[in-house]
């Protein structure tokens, strides 16, 4: 980790909370990482974990009835919660940009999809519309999809899926921004197309000085493109360490539970999987102690009781678990 | 009763669906298939979207009519009978736990219905008696019977569809999908208990998924579909050992592996282009235009399925 | 973040594991809301479906209780109290008409003796308090018609005919509309093609005509019918008008909920529990009965709420032209009718059943706008 490097993204106790007339879902219950220049950054979770949101969060995209209440979000040194919204807007495509996990609905079905490319390249930049379809159709080659020229003129219906998710990477990538935001940009594709995606991303990656930031339910995933990773449980992070790091060294619970209960193609034993017992957090009434408390195997009476702090178990891999308080011998470390 | 339970040959599915003004559009979603599955055994089914898997699972269970080619149940040719006598036998898991249960009915009637619709009890208590154990088998009290869908997460409400199939003992389950949409951590809970489920009552399963790990581990044998036709089938073991198809070694190759020693030491394979539509097909080898080893002869002729090692199933001009 | 534990200084047996019962405890089940309780709630905060519902619950009482607080029946005619204006007594109107010199006044030929009551407030639920002695005379506090007969009681029973029919009517056309539309959007294929073109067959013929038609060719089977009973006839008004609009309601007017009950199984019948009820062995009826139109309750419902107004209006609008309910009864319709020859001379006559109809017509329409925003399943996972 490069410290002399700028952050991009700097996130710091970030609270976000839906207020349903159920009650007030706490979606997020603060969350800090931080993202440098041309650094992927994967964050792992289930659905209900808070990932996609906080990257809403990030995006200024939170849809009523949620609200951020706390924290702050500081990208390329701007404090981006406090912008209004026609500030938000020069940034949103240009030096900052998401893709989403449906390629089918986050395109519009009525235009077509160079009309849709060059329509965001003139939104953000000063060129005139024959250069913006010219360069759109460039975009459109920049993701490897074939034809170009012909395909730019067709509509999101004629492609299949794992092009229009590359028409969307085309788009958001058409400004050069310095953040992409992928919310689980394979998950609904198929497993061959799947891989193209990702080799795309990781060569992107290299080619420009952007960050990535990766959200994403499998953590295959994360191991292809990714050198940070962050994993998130009941709105809150769990574990975060480098990628090589936090497989070699597992040190949350709920990772280790992540990591066994996967079937693997390599093991040969016929051992039943080991789940995780269980159901996911309910975010309206969160525990008041370690979200992943009730259903760890190795629970203790403060994890019900007391929100565990993020201990350092070496260089730069934090594990918020109380697990980390007891020394070898199991007695407390006390300072 | 004969070793194999199901047994499908040369099995059709087309769709009709109207293209543009007056014409018509013939979707060939499973083209002369054959297999069978033996008693107790799990055929695990594999394939991208589009490849025919679920349509597979469906007509077999004469939920779509094919269009030809035979199915047998325990010897009994069942394609063009009524299905009622047989529906008690053959089951279907569906994948997503939103849409499978009535939004309408509470979990107890929805258990209950199988047995309701074979008039398998005698009186309400025998009825309600079943009920609680069907529940129970699969991990759910007798207080959730009067509970809506709704109240359920994703993984309970699966359960749920588990225990409607099982509530009248069949012995053939389809399991389409059934993990498909859950959470990692829920997933494991579900295939443990479909694997219990299949060693307590002797259960045969066609388990139809997308992702090859899932289908491994839960799986006896193992058929890759493409476009409608089976491209390779083979033990679970020898698969992944040892998989000749260029759509199989492929397909194992593109899976994303979470530990990066391993990732950084495979092979990848990555495919060019997309998976071609259902509705033309290409000509000869349905993978050609994808394939990294085709040649001429993948474009005249079309590969039949055959058996080039005992068990292992190839259709492929250059298995290798 | 915090690195090392220096502050908190923890007790060692927090360190403890914990038991599952502790573990347990945790897990607060949230408190289960059925799917009426939650369109309730949402029905609730709708200030205009609550106003149209508590307006559609006074209507109710005024049509139906409303008639025991006033001491006239509706076919009472009082000689000399004809053609009153709201709260007028007959001596009021003869000081009027003596004061213009008038050709014939009947009024003047009887002698009554009277006590006017005292209260003059105009609410619908006046109390009167009368001695027993004298023939106490309860305010006619919306007039009288031509034969003397009160006005208000007969926008009561008016308004009684008036929503009856309108709510028998429409739960009519949801039984035949609703299975004609299930049954159509399950089966499909040619058969629903078929269903369909019948439903556009009957959207296409005149209504009217059909209700004419009718109320012709049932007159002499109906008096036949009615002559054996004719207190019944009386009493309810039916007769060859009120059978005609009825048969033609059954005949006609389900096409429109029929076609939003098709529209909804086609929605339905391709999600997976549907399936999963053919794969059990269900057959059709079940699955139409069970499955299908349990859900399709809501746009039921909603589509019922307005069909029960726009009833009402053709009722009103039958029976203004003479085809609806027979006399002595009254509907709103055939009172507006009647009023229609003295239009000039006394126009609150007219104004009375037709404000009654728009009033009917509003609190349905509010009802069922606040229904249809309160069932839709916008609740979704």
């Amino acid at each position: 980790m490069n410290n002399n490097a700028k952050k991009l993204v700097e996130v710091k106790d970030l609270r976000v909370s839906f207020f349903t007339p159920a009650g007030e879902v706490k979606a997020v219950r603060g969350v800090s990482w931080s993202l440098e220049e041309s650094e992927a950054l994967g964050i792992v979770g289930e659905s209900g974990s808070g990932k996609s949101v906080s990257a809403y969060a990030l995006m200024g995209i939170l849809q009523h009835p949620g609200k951020v209440i706390g924290g702050s979000i500081t990208f390329n040194d701007i404090n981006i919660l406090k912008l209004k919204e026609n500030q938000w807007r020069k940034i949103r495509g240009k030096d900052m940009s998401m893709i989403f996990q449906d390629p089918m609905t986050s395109l519009n079905p009525v235009y077509s999809v160079g009309n849709q490319i060059a329509e965001t390249l003139m939104a953000h930049t000063n060129i005139k519309s024959k250069e913006a379809s010219s360069r759109s159709v460039s975009s459109l080659a920049t993701v490897q999809i074939p034809n170009p020229d012909k395909r730019a003129k067709q509509y999101p219906f004629e492609f299949s899926g794992g092009m229009r998710q590359r028409a969307m990477i085309a788009m958001s990538l058409c400004c050069g921004p310095k953040l992409l935001i992928a919310d689980e940009p394979t998950t609904a594709l198929d497993v061959t197309i799947q891989a193209q995606i990702i080799d795309l991303l990781r060569e992107l990656k290299e080619r420009t000085n952007m960050g990535i930031l990766l959200i994403t339910h499998d953590m295959g995933v994360i191991t292809d493109i990714c050198e940070k990773v962050i994993i998130m449980y009941g709105g809150q992070i769990m574990e975060s360490a480098s990628v090589k790091e936090l497989y070699k060294n597992p040190s949350h619970p709920y990772t280790n539970g992540l990591l066994d209960c996967l079937p693997r193609l390599v093991s040969d034993k016929e051992e039943p999987l080991k789940p995780i017992d269980g159901s996911p957090v309910d975010l309206l009434n969160p525990p008041l102690g370690c979200p992943f408390a009730p259903r760890c195997d190795k629970c203790m009476k403060v994890c019900l009781s007391k929100q565990p702090p993020q201990f350092e178990v070496s260089p730069d891999h934090y594990c918020a678990c109380w697990l980390h308080a007891l020394d070898n011998q199991g007695g407390i470390i006390n300072d | 009763m004969t070793e194999r339970l199901i047994e499908v040959k040369n099995l059709t599915k087309h769709f009709l669906i109207k293209g543009g003004f007056r014409s018509i559009n013939k979707v060939q979603a499973v083209d002369n298939l054959s297999f069978y599955i033996n008693r107790g055994e799990t055929l695990g089914l594999v394939g991208e979207s589009g490849c025919g898997k679920t349509t597979v699972g469906r007509t077999l269970l004469r939920l779509y009519e094919p269009t030809s080619g035979k199915i047998f149940y325990n010897g009994k040719d069942i394609t063009k009978v009524n299905m009622k006598p047989y529906r008690s036998k053959m089951q279907i898991i569906f994948q997503d736990p939103y849409a499978s249960l009535d939004p309408r009915m509470t979990i107890g009637n929805i258990v209950s219905e199988p047995l309701d619709i074979n008039k398998t009890y005698r009186n309400k208590k025998e009825r309600s008696d079943r009920m609680f154990e069907i529940l129970d088998m699969v991990g759910l009290s007798s207080e959730h019977a009067q509970r809506y869908p709704h109240e359920f997460s994703g993984g309970q409400r699966q359960r749920i569809g588990i225990a409607r199939a099982l509530a009248v003992r069949p012995d053939f389950i389809v399991c389409d999908e059934p993990v498909s949409a859950l959470d990692v951590s829920i997933q494991a809970q579900i295939i443990n208990i479909l694997m219990d489920l299949q060693k307590e009552f002797g259960l045969t399963y066609l388990f139809i998924a997308h992702d090859l790990a899932v289908v491994k581990h839960i799986s006896n044998r193992i058929g890759v579909m493409y476009l409608g036709q089976i491209v390779e089938l083979y033990t679970s073991s020898g698969l992944h050992k040892n998989p000749m198809h260029p759509y199989t070694q492929a397909l194992l190759s593109a899976i994303p592996v979470p530990d990066p020693e391993i990732s950084m030491k495979k092979k990848r394979i990555i495919l060019q282009g997309d998976v071609s539509s259902p509705i033309n097909p290409p000509k000869g080898c349905r993978f050609h235009p994808r394939c990294f080893r085709g040649q001429q002869r993948c474009l005249d002729e079309s590969p039949e399925l055959l058996e080039l090692e005992p068990g292992h199933f190839i259709a492929c001009h250059f298995p290798g | 973040m915090i690195k090392k534990l220096f502050t908190l200084h923890m007790d060692s047996s927090m360190f403890e594991p914990a038991s599952p019962e502790e573990k347990k405890e945790l897990t607060i089940k949230r408190r289960s809301v059925s799917f009426w309780q939650d369109a309730w709630r949402r029905l609730r905060k709708n200030p205009t479906a609550m106003a149209g519902l508590v307006l559609i619950i006074l209507l109710l009482l005024f049509a139906f209780a409303g008639p025991l607080v006033i001491p006239y029946k509706y076919d009472e005619q009082i000689r000399g109290f004809e053609n009153l204006s709201p709260m007028q007594t007959p001596e009021e109107r003869a000081s009027i008409k003596e004061a213009i010199p008038k050709t014939k006044n009947r009024s003047d030929e009887f002698a009554y003796d009277f006590k006017t009551s005292q209260n003059t407030n105009t609410t619908k639920k006046a109390q009167e308090t009368a001695p027993e002695i004298k023939k106490a005379v309860f305010p006619h506090m919306l007039g009288t018609d031509s034969l003397g007969r009160d006005n208000l009681v007969r926008i009561m029973y008016g308004s009684r005919i008036s929503l009856t029919v309108g709510i028998v009517a429409s739960i009519v056309i949801l039984i035949i509309g609703s299975i004609y539309g299930a049954f159509s959007g399950f089966i499909g294929g040619r058969t629903d093609n078929v269903m369909m073109r019948i439903v556009e067959l009957l959207y296409a013929i005149p209504d009217i005509l059909i209700v004419i038609l009718l109320s012709i060719i049932l007159k002499e089977p109906m008096s036949q019918l009615f002559a054996k009973s004719t207190v019944m006839s009386k009493i309810t008004g039916i007769g060859p008008g009120l059978v005609s609009m009825f048969i033609t309601f059954a005949l006609l007017y389900w096409v429109g909920m029929a076609r939003i009950v098709r529209g909804q199984v086609l929605q339905l019948k391709e999600q997976e529990f549907i399936l999963a009820a053919q794969a059990l062995g269900a057959n059709n009826n079940r699955i139409i009965f069970r499955h299908l139109l349990p859900n399709c309750i809501g746009p039921i419902i909603v589509t019922t709420m307005f069909q029960i107004p726009a009833a009402i209006f053709v009722e009103s609008f039958l029976s203004f032209i003479g085809l609806g309910i027979s006399a002595p009864m009254a509907s709103l319709g055939s009172l507006a009718n009647d009023a229609m020859s003295g239009i000039q001379t006394y126009p609150y006559m007219l104004a009375q059943p037709a404000i009654m109809i728009a009033i009917i017509i509003l609190a349905f329409n509010m009802l069922g706008d606040g229904l249809r925003d309160a069932l839709d399943p916008r609740m979704k996972k």
